[in-house]
């Protein structure tokens, strides 16, 4: 799980594009509301294939630097490539490459799920029989073909959000970038959209997502950028992360047994930075519980200790925020 | 590259006029409003206006002579189902009675007591011969003039009379030369046209056709502040098309939408009830420029308005005021000079006065070339001042 963590695409490459550049890079983004300055100096890349958390609270510029790479805003400063071509009003090709999933459901709620699908494809210069087969593959991945015939506006909330993001799906973009795509559904369906995101990110496709729920960045992301008021705070993999503020993951054994004999061998394994002996159980200080834990309990059966329980402590991106910024991220319920 | 960027245009442009159509068809009040209607006011005013032989009004040249004229008017304003109308002068006069508003109309002399005595022509009775109504409307005109001037006096009433044909003209002119003898008739063909009279429903069929399309392609906008609010104009802005592209297509589904309800209001007047709309190519190109300014209208209220039921709600009433200023309800020949001068203000009295020429007049498009450059300046502000406000709009977030 790291930003080098490239998965092939397996849309054709754009010609002239060179392997190494990234798919779409962000250079010091700034952009104003009257005196308010919503994005300040944003600077990001996303290669091919790899997927982008961009989390923060509310009014955070998430939606405002979303904006500005999908070319609807024009940045006050700094520039966005898409495939090493600059995105701006005179060159609307640029934008080919990326599906926009918009936070607010923007469809015609007038009209069926189809229709709707039929109108945004014709526009991507879509036509005939693969604007059909591509509605219909679209329809399947989020799970609305029973519902296809039948109008947005007689969807649930769910149902309208999963609409939503095939409307950005249907023309495969190499980068799809959702903004808070579950907002405001329930656990079931929020579960679902998580789940044809982690499909087409296993197809290749590189995301973008905007969140103010951790556990989904945590879920889904390879890197995440922490934003705010304007500024990307601190960015990496959860692990960088985690690191950067002083945190470590934690294994906590309750063993029976030579425990001091069982808390020297541990400390000796790889990845294991400080190891402390309590009454009952061992206190492990690792760079990474996941690849550590099967050695830690290997150490113990050749030590003739026997484990009766482990919890595992990933100090979460919700100590990150709350350590870089001084703020718990705000409104994290539904 | 110009190529795709033409293609692009050529797609936004179909994506969106396939979206409001279906859109349209889709919503039954719209649907309503948009086809039924129309053709229901038509049928309704068209049927009510042609039965209305048994009573009618007369119009008159507003005269500051108390003496015959006074008392002629007097007397037939007090006749049973006889309304009078006074114009400001003779050409309005004669317009009125060319589309009928009016059954006949009177022109006084400027001495009528001295210009009798002398044996001159004094009145000049200005009538559309074909009209149904213009017989019964000359029958009570000639009973009012001999009970104020008495039989003789009565004698020395000339007629003028204005018509389709000279025969027809001639025809009702001996008819009451006969019953008044011996009648000075002086027939004065005023060089129309048109060779065939108008049915009941030609004569209010333009006025509702300018009507209905101005009031639905401007609540039309009304979609266009839903795309706005939603932030589909937005989403599509993140697609491989830009904001001109958006506002093209947009503009040309507006248009295409006005000029299908043009059309079809046009052929079902033009089947269904016998309308003859005038000269081919003049009542196609006056249809399109309005149809172009409805839909400037529309894209103009559904790039400002910020709310998508304000707009659709309050726009068949402007549409009506607007309508009416233009000479949609009542013609423009009875309004006040100052009115008059109001109304040139509102595209819809450009396109009436478009629609008189060609179908009361039977004049070709060399008549209309004002109009038409008028409402092509109007449908080009409109169209402007909303694409200006829709890029504002989708470059602001
Ligand atoms: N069109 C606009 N006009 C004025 N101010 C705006 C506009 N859009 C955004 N802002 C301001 O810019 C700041 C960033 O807003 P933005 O929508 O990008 O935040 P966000 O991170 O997407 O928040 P949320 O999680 O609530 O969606 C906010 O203070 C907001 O009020
Ligand atoms: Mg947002």
């Amino acid at each position: 799980m790291s930003g080098t963590d490239q998965r092939e695409h397996s849309g054709a490459p754009v010609p002239g594009t060179a392997p190494s550049l990234p798919l779409l890079r962000c250079d010091g983004l700034v952009r104003r509301f009257g005196e308010r300055t919503a994005v300040d100096g944003v600077s990001f890349h996303i290669s091919a294939g790899e997927t982008y958390g961009l989390l923060g609270p509310n009014g955070a510029g998430k939606t405002t630097t979303i904006s500005m790479i999908a070319g609807i805003l024009r940045p006050d400063g700094g520039r966005v490539e898409l495939d090493g071509r600059r995105v701006d009003a005179h060159d609307p090709e640029a934008k080919r490459s990326l599906g926009l999933v918009p936070q607010e459901i923007a469809l015609f709620d007038d009209l069926s799920a189809e229709e709707n699908l039929r109108f945004f494809g014709s526009l991507q210069g879509l036509r005939g029989a693969d604007l059909r087969a591509r509605v219909a593959a679209t329809l399947e991945l989020v799970g609305l073909s029973d519902r296809a015939k039948d109008r947005i506006s007689e969807f649930s909330g769910g149902m309208q959000r999963r609409a939503n993001i095939a409307v950005g799906l249907l023309h495969r973009p190499r980068l799809l970038v959702l903004d808070e795509p579950t907002a405001g559904v329930d656990p079931q369906s929020r579960n679902q959209i998580l789940e044809s995101i982690e499909q087409l990110r296993a197809e290749g496709m590189a995301v973008l997502y905007t969140t103010h729920y951790m556990e989904e960045a945590e879920r889904l992301c390879d890197r995440v950028g922490i934003i705010d008021r304007g500024r990307i705070v601190a960015e990496g993999t959860r692990r960088e992360l985690v690191a950067q503020i002083g945190e470590h993951d934690r294994l906590v054994v309750r063993a029976d047994g030579p425990l001091d004999a069982f808390a020297a061998t541990v400390g000796t394994l790889a990845g294991v930075r400080e190891v402390h002996v309590g009454t009952g159980s061992i206190d492990v200080v690792v760079d990474d519980a996941a690849s550590t834990l099967a050695a830690v309990v290997d150490a113990a059966t050749s030590d003739h200790v026997v484990v009766t329980g482990i919890e595992v402590r990933e100090p979460n991106l919700e100590a990150v925020f709350l350590h870089l910024t001084g703020t718990a991220l705000r409104d994290r319920g539904d | 590259m110009t190529g795709v960027r033409f293609r692009t245009a050529l797609a936004a442009i179909r994506s969106f006029v396939r979206v409001f159509a279906r859109q349209i068809v889709g919503d039954r009040v719209t649907l309503f409003f948009l086809v039924v209607l129309p053709v229901v006011v038509i049928t309704v005013i068209g049927l009510t206006f042609g039965s209305a032989g048994s009573s009618f009004d007369i119009g008159y040249v507003r005269t500051d002579d108390d003496g015959l004229p006074g008392r002629l008017i007097e007397r037939l304003d007090d006749a049973d189902g006889v309304g009078v109308v006074a114009f400001e002068d003779a050409a309005d006069l004669r317009a009125a009675v060319r589309r009928q508003t009016v059954a006949l109309g009177l022109e006084f002399a400027d001495d009528v007591d001295a210009r009798l005595a002398a044996g001159e022509p004094a009145i000049t009775v200005v009538a559309e011969a074909s009209a149904q109504s213009a017989q019964g409307a000359l029958d009570v005109v000639r009973a009012a003039v001999a009970a104020e001037l008495g039989p003789d006096d009565a004698a020395r009433f000339a007629a003028s009379l204005t018509g389709t044909s000279f025969e027809t003209a001639e025809q009702v002119a001996s008819t009451v030369a006969g019953a008044l003898p011996p009648l000075d008739v002086a027939v004065t063909d005023v060089g129309e046209q048109r060779d065939e009279s108008l049915s009941e429903f030609a004569l209010t069929a333009p006025q509702n056709l300018v009507l209905f399309v101005f009031i639905n392609a401007m609540a039309g906008g009304a979609a266009l502040v839903r795309m706005r609010r939603r932030g589909v104009l937005r989403r599509v802005m993140a697609g491989p098309v830009s904001a001109t592209d958006i506002v093209l297509g947009v503009t040309a589904a507006w248009f295409l939408v006005s000029l299908m309800q043009s059309a079809l209001i046009m052929a079902v007047g033009a089947i269904a009830f016998d309308v003859s709309w005038g000269d081919p190519v003049g009542a196609f190109l006056l249809a399109v420029v309005f149809a172009a300014v409805g839909a400037g209208a529309g894209l103009l209220v559904g790039a400002v308005g910020g709310d998508e039921d304000r707009v659709s709600s309050i726009s068949p009433p402007v549409g009506i005021v607007l309508g009416a200023l233009g000479g949609c309800m009542v013609p423009l020949e009875i309004f006040p000079d100052a009115m008059r001068t109001v109304s040139r203000f509102v595209p819809q009295s450009w396109a009436m006065t478009g629609w008189e020429r060609l179908v009361f007049d039977g004049e070709g498009v060399s008549a209309i070339v004002g109009p038409l450059a008028v409402l092509a300046g109007f449908a080009a502000v409109f169209v402007g001042l909303a694409v200006v406000a829709l890029h504002r709009d989708l470059r602001s977030g």
